[in-house]
């Protein structure tokens, strides 16, 4: 190898080194772990194969994980995504004070999850929360929202709704507003009303940037966990216990870190299918 | 209808929506501050005050003389974790910006631990520093966090290094300025704009934390976001006292976000947006 290639690979050395220590072997760490019977309580992990393993997929706690998981999924992206899409539509017109509204509408996602779960909490609180109050307003009975085990999914769903349509927004403009204008005068001279324009041709050109979005949320919906500590621990009952808080209790409430590292391997399992789509997705975005 | 007539409706549609949506973000956020500066004998009464005449700094008081620590613990840890991130992602950045050090597949894998879950790595990361007799301290967060800060420093810092036109450093080198020379004189000060950005995101990205934080450390190293989770079981109903402490980890946060303002989409999208 010559002097000139040296170099270069000198300055990625500190960042490979570092990421192997935290990332690769941390992971095969916890990989070792999840073939013990691994209880912090007890001075010895023995060595048990699959049985981690076997129990967690037969453990029916864990299928309502995946299935909370799900619908979090299901339910935010139907929320954050048309919203988010709608908003970014209005911002792509030009009006007066855009460019304070702009960033205005952005603040929610840089904002501390676990703030948001408290912010959740006042909000929502049952008894004299302002949300409550303005459902009584409009002459809607006071819903219990997250102290109940019917609405307390919904209620984490709002809050990720406040928190992260501004990401679906923020990019789904700046795909809108990067789309080449030539297409959109030839079909002005031919006569497409607004709506066919919409469908057959801003549809089609933002694709790419609305695959990117859904893949990004889904794989941070996947992992949810701040809001819901704060917020509910999962409860009442489980009908909040997403993927995340399932790992969470089973290794530090239950103290078996066995089955915890096996609950995360599955999981990032999971996430690395969306990260391979994701990474795709980023290779062609750059041809 | 005619066209003027058709386009004001369009202008009143877009501004009833976009008002409805700023009600609506601003609201949970207003709230917050308000109930910080409440009375208490206000708070959690029924109908819901929404403004008050009395503003009182008493919550705010009990935040700073009972919480700074965790502040302050926030502080060195969000700073310290980014730092390291911007020291090595620097040097990294440049090189696979203008080397293609590992081709495309290496920086690639650096960006897809951008979605590596923090709860798979929190459970090894707790048995070794337990073994390490790390728990609780600075140290055992800081580390963890560099999978937060470090993959996003990489990515951000190698795509402003690429907008800098390589002809732009060749044109100095037969001036006859050192390659050194060049990135200090030339590269620098043309990236130094997206290493603040860089860096404040890094900040944040690390000061949101809570995973991490909340299983690596018990008392002495715990960060504010622990410290306001925590609070819901030890000060029962103290709306006031909580809303303050969470005001004071969203300050911080709100500054950046304003000086931020056009680079968050870029910053959240991970460079695949400008």
């Amino acid at each position: 190898m010559t002097r000139r290639r040296r170099g270069p690979i000198l300055l990625v050395l500190p960042t490979m080194v570092i990421l192997v220590l935290v990332v690769i072997f941390p992971m095969i760490y916890s990989l070792t772990v999840s073939f013990r019977l691994y209880d912090l309580r007890v001075p010895r992990h023995p060595f048990v194969g699959f049985e981690n393993y076997i129990r967690l997929f037969t453990d029916s706690r864990f299928h309502n994980a995946l299935g909370v998981t799900g619908l979090l999924l299901l339910g935010e992206l139907a929320l954050q995504f048309p919203i988010g899409f709608g908003l970014a539509i209005l911002l792509a017109r030009k009006f007066r004070g855009k460019k304070v509204v702009q960033p205005l509408l952005l603040i929610p996602m840089m904002i501390t999850p676990v703030v948001v779960g408290y912010m959740g909490r006042l909000l929502f609180e049952t008894r004299s929360g302002p949300i409550n109050y303005f459902l009584n307003l409009m002459g809607l009975p006071s819903a219990l929202w997250h102290t109940s085990a019917s609405t307390a999914l919904l209620t984490v769903i709002l809050l990720d709704t406040w928190q992260w349509t501004p990401f679906m927004m923020g990019v789904l403009l700046a795909g809108l507003v990067s789309l080449p204008p030539e297409p959109y005068e030839s079909a002005k001279v031919d006569g497409a009303s607004g709506l066919q324009i919409f469908w057959y041709l801003t549809l089609p050109l933002l694709k790419p940037v609305i695959a990117l979005v859904i893949i990004m949320r889904a794989l941070a919906i996947l992992q949810t966990f701040d809001i819901i500590y704060v917020l509910t621990m999962g409860g009442p009952g489980t009908a909040t216990e997403t993927i995340g808080i399932y790992t969470y209790l089973v290794g530090f409430r239950y103290w078996d870190i066995g089955q915890a590292s096996s609950a995360a391997w599955v999981l990032a399992m999971m996430l690395s299918v969306g990260v391979t789509i994701f990474l795709k997705m980023m290779g062609r975005e750059r041809r | 209808m005619n066209l003027r007539t058709q386009r004001l409706i369009g202008q009143i549609v877009t501004y009833l929506a976009i008002g409805v949506a700023l009600v609506f973000t601003l609201f949970p956020i207003y709230w917050m501050l308000l109930t910080s500066i409440q009375p208490s004998d206000e708070l959690m009464q029924s109908p819901p005050r929404f403004i008050t005449t009395r503003p009182t700094l008493e919550h705010w008081r009990f935040a700073i003389e009972n919480k700074w620590r965790y502040f302050i613990n926030s502080l060195i840890i969000s700073s310290s974790a980014t730092a390291i991130a911007i020291l090595v992602g620097s040097l990294s950045g440049y090189a696979f910006a203008r080397y293609r050090v590992g081709g495309d597949t290496l920086p690639f894998w650096i960006l897809s631990l951008k979605f590596f879950p923090p709860i798979a790595a929190a459970v090894p990361f707790f048995l070794m520093m337990n073994r390490l007799r790390l728990l609780d301290t600075h140290i055992a967060v800081i580390i963890p966090h560099l999978i937060i800060t470090i993959p996003f420093a990489v990515w951000m810092i190698k795509g402003f290094v690429a907008e800098v036109p390589r002809e732009l450093e060749e044109a100095a080198m037969i001036d006859g300025c050192s390659h050194l020379g060049v990135i200090r004189r030339v590269t620098l000060p043309l990236i130094a704009p997206g290493i603040v950005v860089t860096a404040l995101f890094c900040f944040i990205w690390s000061w949101n934390d809570f995973l991490f934080a909340l299983i690596l450390t018990r008392s002495h190293a715990m960060t504010l976001p622990v410290a306001i989770a925590g609070m819901r079981e030890a000060h029962g109903l103290m709306w006031g006292a909580v809303s303050a402490t969470a005001a004071m980890a969203t300050l911080p946060v709100l500054l950046m976000a304003i000086v931020l303002q056009k680079y968050i989409v870029r910053g959240l999208a991970l460079g695949a947006v400008k």
